[in-house]
C-alpha cells in the first residue's frame, strides 16, 4: 500500500477559529499560514507567502486537480509533493437538496463542496486527516453565508487539523475575516480580476490603480498589498487582536461586514451551549485586552457568552441577596482597582450588598466576576451616553437577573433610569456625577438604611471571600462543591484556597482562573466539573498532550481549562487546555500542556 | 453536515417549476389553435443558396422526454399542455401559412414542436404528415427537430418516404457522456446518437446537430475547451452544426442558478473564441456552423460589457451565414482581455462553477469582496 505524504504542521497561534500554522519541519518552518496557493499561471512568489502551486486539467470530466508543494514540507521533508485529486461534478449550493453527480475526490488533498458534504458519507468515514481541503464551489458558496458558515464549521469540526482553501474568494480586504471564519489558505485570483479592470485590491477594499504606475510596477504593489495584509493577519493572529482587525478591514464590503454578523449569531449559539467548540478561551494571558471598538463587538460570541451566562446562571452570595448596587464601570479594570470604585466602596462600606456594575458591551459585570475574562480586560470608546441597543441589553439582563434572583431593594448608582418589577428602586445620583460627594453620600445613606432595615449582617472576610470564590467557581467550571470545606487563606490578590491544612488551589489573579494543586485533583474528580482526556494505554506521559498521546476527551474544553488526565481509568494528572475543544483531538501540535503528575 | 431527509435526484429538481402556480397560469393562457410564434430569417439552402427560410413555432403537448424527466436548461414545459389536439394542430399550422401567405418567397421552413416532430405519441401522424407533404409539394426543404432515441429506422424511412432529403436536427447539447449525463440530463448518450446519425444516413436525411454552449454546472472556460473540441467532433457526422449559447428561460433550474448567482450565460467574446478555434476544422468537413445568440446583449443571454454587445452579436450572425472568419477580425472592446482573464482563471482554478462575476455596473463596486 502506497503511504500519501501528508503535509508537516503545527498550530503556532490561535483564536478562535483563525490560526497560525508553521508548515514543513517543526525545528524550521518554511512557511506560515496564512498563506497562497499559487495557480499554474502565477508569477512565483517567496515560499514563506506561497508554499502550494495548483495545477487543474479541465480536458477531463470531471476535471483532475493537482497540489504541490514549492517546498519539502511533508515529512520526512525530502522532497517537494504532488497530491492529485478529482473536482468531481457536483450540484451548485441551491441545489443541494440532490446527491446528483460524481462527489469530488481526494486524500491529502481533498476537494469539496456544500454538496458533498450534505451528501457524500465518506466524508463521515474517511479515516486520514486531508492536508489542504478545497471548496470548489466557494465562489457560488458566499453568496449564501448561512450555508458558507456551516458548512466551514462542519468542515472545522470534522477535520481540525487540515488547512481550508476557499478558491477565488480572497484578497487583501478580507483576509483577516477569512481567516477568522476559519480559512487558511488564499490566492491572486480575485486580485488577478481587479488588476484586469484597472483596480487594486487594498486592505480596505478596491480602489483605482494610479494611472502613474506601469504595469510591473502596478501589479508589484498589488502584491505588496497582499503581503502586507497576510503579515497583518499573521501578527493579528499572534497577539490575539485579529477580531479587531476584522472588524476595521470587513467596513469595505456589505457583504463582508453580513457575513461577520452572521458568523457571528452562528458562533453565539454555539458558544451559549458550548464555548469550547466555539473556540473561546476561559482565561488569557495578562495583558490581553478584548478591544470593543466598533458596534459589531457586541455581537461578539465571547460578549454574547457573557451575558447569557451571567443572566441566566449568576446568583448573587447568599449574604448579598437583599439588597443590590448598581454602579457604573470604570476605565480602569478590574474596576475595583479604579479611584471611582474606591469611592463607591468606602461609600458603602458593607459586604451584605451585591456590587453590580453596568457597562458595555458585557451589559451587566457582578462584582465577584469583574476578575474574569473577558471583564477584567476590556476596552471601550465612551461618549458619557448610552445608546439604545446598550440600554436594551442592560435593562434586559437586570430584569431577567432580578426576576429570578428577586432582590428586594436595588440602590441604582448608576446613572441609567431603571425600573423592575416588585423591586424597590433608590436612585442615588439623582442629576449628580457618580463621585460626587452628593452623589456618594446618598449611595452611603441609601446602603446603611436599607442594610439595617433587613436586619443584615455583615459576614467575616473569610466567608465573604469564599463566597465570592464560590460564585467565580460556578461561572468559570459550571459549579463550586469543590469548594464546600474549603478556606480562603493569603493576601489579595493571589489568595490561597486551603482544605484543612492542604493547598489545593491559588487564585491567580493575573490571569483569572484558579491554579489547581496536585492536591485538588482528588477533590475535582469527584465533581465532574473538568473535562477529562484518556491517554493511550502504554504511553509514557513526560510533556504536552497531543493527538497522537489522547485515545479520548469529554468535556468542552475551553483555552486555559484544566483538564483531568486518565489512563485505563485511573487519574494521572491533570494539563492544560492550549487548544479548544472544536480542535481536539486532532489538531496538530499540543492540545494541552501537562500541569501536575499524580 | 449530513441531510435529514432523502436526496432529491436531479430530474425532481428540474420538473419542480412545472407546477408553479404562474407555469400553470402561463400554459393555461394561449390559444391552442394559434402558433406560438412565426418568423423569417435568412438562412443558406443544402446547397449553399442563400434563401428566407420560415420558423414555425407550434403550441404541442411537449416532449416525451419531458414527460419522464427533462433536460435540465429546457423552459419549453411553458408552452405546452397535454390537451392540444389533432384540429389545434392542424389549425395552427393552416395560421402558419396564412401568415406567411403559403410561405411566399420562402425556400426553407423550419418546424418546431418542442420535442420530437414525428413522435405520434407527441404529435398526431396526421398532422407530420399533412406537414411533410404539403412542405415537400411546395418544394420548401423542411428542418424539423428530434430526439436521437426517437429516431427509429421505421419512422425516418416513413418521413423520407413523403419528404425525401428533408433535415432532421438533434439537441445533442455535448459530445460527452458525463456532460450529457450530468450537466444536461438528456436522456440519451452519444452510442445513441452515433445509431440516430447512422440511420439519418441510411434513409438519406441531412443532419443538423444542436450543441449546447455552456450548460449548467460548468465554468465559462471549461465550457469553451469543451465546445471546441465538440464542434470539431461532431462537424466530422454532421451537416450543419448549430451552436446555441445558453440563455436563460423562465422558471428553469438555470433560471433559479441565475437568481442564485451560480450561473451566468456565456460572454459573446467566448462564442467568438469558440469560432475561430473549430473554424478550421469545421471548414475542412465541409459542415456548417451556425451560432445564434439567442437574447445576445441582454443580461438573461450571451453578453459583454454592454457597449460592445450589438457589434459581437452581428458579427456571429454574419458569420452563421457567410461562414467567413474575417467577421470577426475588427472587433475590439476594453472588455476583452477582462473576457480573457476570466477564462483562463476559469480553466486553472480548482472552481467547478468558474470564477465570473457580473459584467455591468461599477467595476469598483463589482470588485467590492464578495
Amino acid at each position: 500500500m502506497v503511504t500519501i505524504p501528508s503535509l508537516g504542521r503545527t498550530v503556532t497561534s490561535r483564536v478562535r477559529f483563525a490560526r497560525i500554522f508553521a508548515l514543513g519541519d517543526r525545528s524550521n518552518p518554511s512557511a506560515n499560514t496564512p498563506s497562497m496557493v499559487l495557480m499554474d499561471d502565477d508569477d512565483p512568489l517567496e515560499v514563506a507567502y506561497a508554499p502550494f502551486r495548483m495545477s487543474r486539467d479541465s480536458s477531463k470530466t470531471p476535471a483532475e486537480l493537482k497540489m504541490k508543494t514549492r517546498a519539502k514540507l511533508c515529512p520526512p521533508f525530502n522532497d517537494i509533493v504532488t497530491w492529485k485529486a478529482s473536482e468531481g461534478l457536483s450540484l451548485p449550493p441551491s441545489l443541494i437538496e440532490s446527491d446528483a453527480g460524481i462527489f469530488p475526490h481526494g486524500n491529502a488533498f481533498l476537494p469539496i463542496t456544500a454538496q458533498s458534504l450534505f451528501h457524500d458519507s465518506n466524508l463521515s468515514n474517511i479515516e486520514f486527516e486531508p492536508s489542504i481541503i478545497c471548496f470548489v464551489d466557494s465562489l457560488q458558496l458566499v453568496n449564501n453565508d448561512n450555508l458558507l458558515i456551516k458548512s466551514l464549521h462542519s468542515v472545522k469540526r470534522r477535520f481540525p487539523s487540515s488547512l481550508i482553501w476557499m478558491p477565488g474568494v480572497s484578497g487583501p480586504d478580507n483576509c483577516s475575516l477569512l481567516a477568522w471564519l476559519g480559512v487558511d489558505l488564499m490566492d491572486l485570483i480575485r486580485v488577478k480580476r481587479a488588476f484586469s479592470k484597472g483596480i487594486h485590491i487594498s486592505a480596505f477594499g478596491p480602489i483605482k490603480i494610479d494611472k502613474s504606475m506601469n504595469q510591473t510596477q502596478a501589479w508589484e504593489k498589488q502584491i505588496q498589498f497582499w503581503k502586507d495584509s497576510i503579515n497583518t493577519t499573521r501578527e493579528a493572529i499572534r497577539v490575539g487582536n485579529i477580531r479587531r482587525i476584522v472588524e476595521a478591514t470587513c467596513l469595505s464590503s456589505p457583504r463582508s461586514v453580513q457575513r461577520l454578523r452572521r458568523h457571528d449569531n452562528f458562533m453565539s449559539k454555539i458558544a451559549i451551549s458550548d464555548p469550547g467548540n466555539a473556540g473561546l478561551a476561559s482565561s488569557m494571558p495578562p495583558g490581553t485586552v478584548l478591544e470593543c471598538n466598533s458596534r459589531d463587538t457586541r455581537d461578539d460570541p465571547l460578549i454574547r457568552y457573557w451575558q447569557d451566562r451571567v443572566t441566566e446562571n449568576w446568583n448573587p452570595n447568599p449574604h448579598q441577596s437583599k439588597i443590590a448596587v448598581l454602579l457604573p464601570c470604570s476605565a480602569v479594570k478590574p474596576y475595583r482597582k479604579s479611584p471611582s470604585h474606591s469611592r463607591f466602596r468606602h461609600a458603602i462600606n458593607s459586604r451584605s450588598v451585591s456590587e453590580i456594575m453596568i457597562t458595555a458591551p458585557l451589559g451587566i459585570v457582578p462584582r465577584d466576576l469583574e476578575v474574569l475574562w473577558p471583564a477584567s480586560s476590556y476596552d471601550i470608546p465612551v461618549i458619557g451616553e448610552w445608546d439604545s441597543d446598550e440600554l436594551h441589553t442592560i435593562k434586559t439582563m437586570l430584569s431577567k437577573i432580578n426576576s429570578r434572583v428577586g432582590f428586594e431593594v436595588v440602590i441604582n448608582h448608576s446613572g441609567i433610569e431603571i425600573e423592575l418589577e416588585d423591586t424597590v428602586v433608590i436612585n442615588t445620583r439623582e442629576s449628580d456625577s457618580a463621585g460626587s460627594e452628593s452623589a456618594l453620600k446618598r449611595l452611603s445613606e441609601a446602603v446603611r438604611e436599607n442594610v439595617g432595615s433587613y436586619g443584615l449582617k455583615e459576614p467575616k472576610r473569610s466567608v465573604a471571600l469564599l463566597a465570592s470564590f464560590r460564585s467565580i467557581s460556578r461561572h468559570l467550571l459550571g459549579g463550586d462543591q469543590w469548594l464546600s470545606n474549603a478556606k480562603i487563606t493569603g493576601k489579595a490578590p493571589d489568595y490561597r484556597i486551603m482544605i484543612e491544612s492542604d493547598q489545593i488551589a491559588l487564585w491567580d489573579s493575573k490571569r483569572g482562573r484558579f491554579a489547581f494543586s496536585k492536591a485538588a485533583l482528588e477533590v475535582l474528580k469527584h465533581t465532574n466539573l473538568l473535562p477529562k482526556v484518556e491517554l493511550i494505554e502504554g504511553f509514557k506521559w513526560s510533556g504536552d498532550l497531543f493527538s497522537t498521546n489522547i485515545s479520548s476527551y469529554s468535556g468542552s474544553p475551553r483555552i486555559g481549562d484544566d483538564m483531568l488526565v486518565y489512563q485505563g481509568g485511573i487519574l494521572v494528572g491533570s494539563a492544560r487546555a492550549v487548544a479548544p475543544a472544536w480542535e481536539w483531538p486532532t489538531a496538530p501540535g499540543a492540545l494541552a500542556r501537562a500541569r501536575h503528575r499524580v | 453536515m449530513g441531510r435529514t431527509t432523502p436526496p432529491k435526484r436531479l430530474h425532481e429538481l428540474i420538473k419542480a417549476p412545472e407546477n408553479l402556480p404562474s407555469s400553470i397560469e402561463r400554459r393555461e393562457s394561449w390559444d391552442a389553435t394559434k402558433p406560438a410564434t412565426v418568423y423569417l430569417t435568412p438562412e443558406v439552402l443544402p446547397d449553399g443558396t442563400p434563401c428566407t427560410a420560415a420558423t414555425v413555432i407550434l403550441r404541442t403537448k411537449g416532449c416525451a422526454w419531458w414527460w419522464k424527466s427533462g433536460c435540465t436548461f429546457c423552459g419549453y414545459f411553458n408552452d405546452v399542455r397535454d390537451n392540444v389536439t389533432l384540429e389545434d394542430m392542424l389549425s395552427q399550422w393552416s395560421d402558419a401559412k396564412k401568415i406567411t401567405n403559403d410561405f411566399e418567397g420562402c425556400k426553407m421552413v423550419k418546424v418546431y414542436t418542442s420535442g420530437t416532430f414525428f413522435e405520434d405519441r407527441e404529435n398526431p401522424i396526421e398532422w407530420q404528415e399533412t406537414v411533410l407533404r404539403e412542405t415537400y409539394e411546395m418544394n420548401l426543404h423542411l428542418v424539423v427537430e428530434a430526439q436521437a432515441h426517437l429516431c427509429k429506422d421505421d419512422k425516418l424511412s416513413w418521413v423520407s418516404s413523403i419528404h425525401p432529403g428533408c433535415t432532421v436536427a438533434i439537441g445533442l447539447e455535448a459530445y460527452d457522456d458525463a456532460v450529457l449525463r450530468f450537466h444536461v440530463n438528456k436522456g440519451f448518450n452519444l452510442k445513441t446518437w452515433h445509431a440516430a446519425v447512422e440511420r439519418l444516413r441510411k434513409n438519406e436525411l441531412r443532419v443538423k446537430t444542436y450543441l449546447m454552449f455552456k450548460p449548467p454546472f460548468m465554468s465559462e472556460g471549461d465550457a469553451l475547451i469543451h465546445s471546441v473540441r465538440w464542434i470539431q467532433e461532431v462537424s466530422q457526422l454532421s451537416d450543419e452544426v448549430s451552436i446555441n449559447p445558453m440563455n436563460i428561460q423562465k422558471r428553469t433550474i438555470v433560471d433559479r442558478l441565475h437568481r442564485n448567482r451560480e450561473y451566468r450565460p456565456p460572454w459573446l467574446w467566448s462564442l467568438v473564441k469558440m469560432i475561430q478555434d473549430s473554424h478550421n476544422a469545421v471548414k475542412e468537413s465541409g459542415c456548417r456552423v451556425i451560432v445564434h445568440p439567442t437574447a445576445g446583449g441582454k443580461i438573461r443571454g450571451a453578453h459583454n460589457c454592454g457597449k460592445c454587445d450589438k457589434e459581437v452579436v452581428a458579427a456571429i450572425e454574419r458569420y452563421s451565414v457567410s461562414s467567413e472568419i474575417d467577421e470577426f477580425s475588427d472587433l475590439s472592446c476594453e472588455c476583452h482581455h477582462i473576457w480573457s482573464d476570466e477564462i483562463n482563471s476559469d480553466i486553472l482554478t480548482p472552481a467547478q462553477f468558474g470564477t465570473g462575476i457580473a459584467r455591468r455596473g461599477s467595476p469598483l463596486r463589482l470588485m467590492l469582496a464578495p
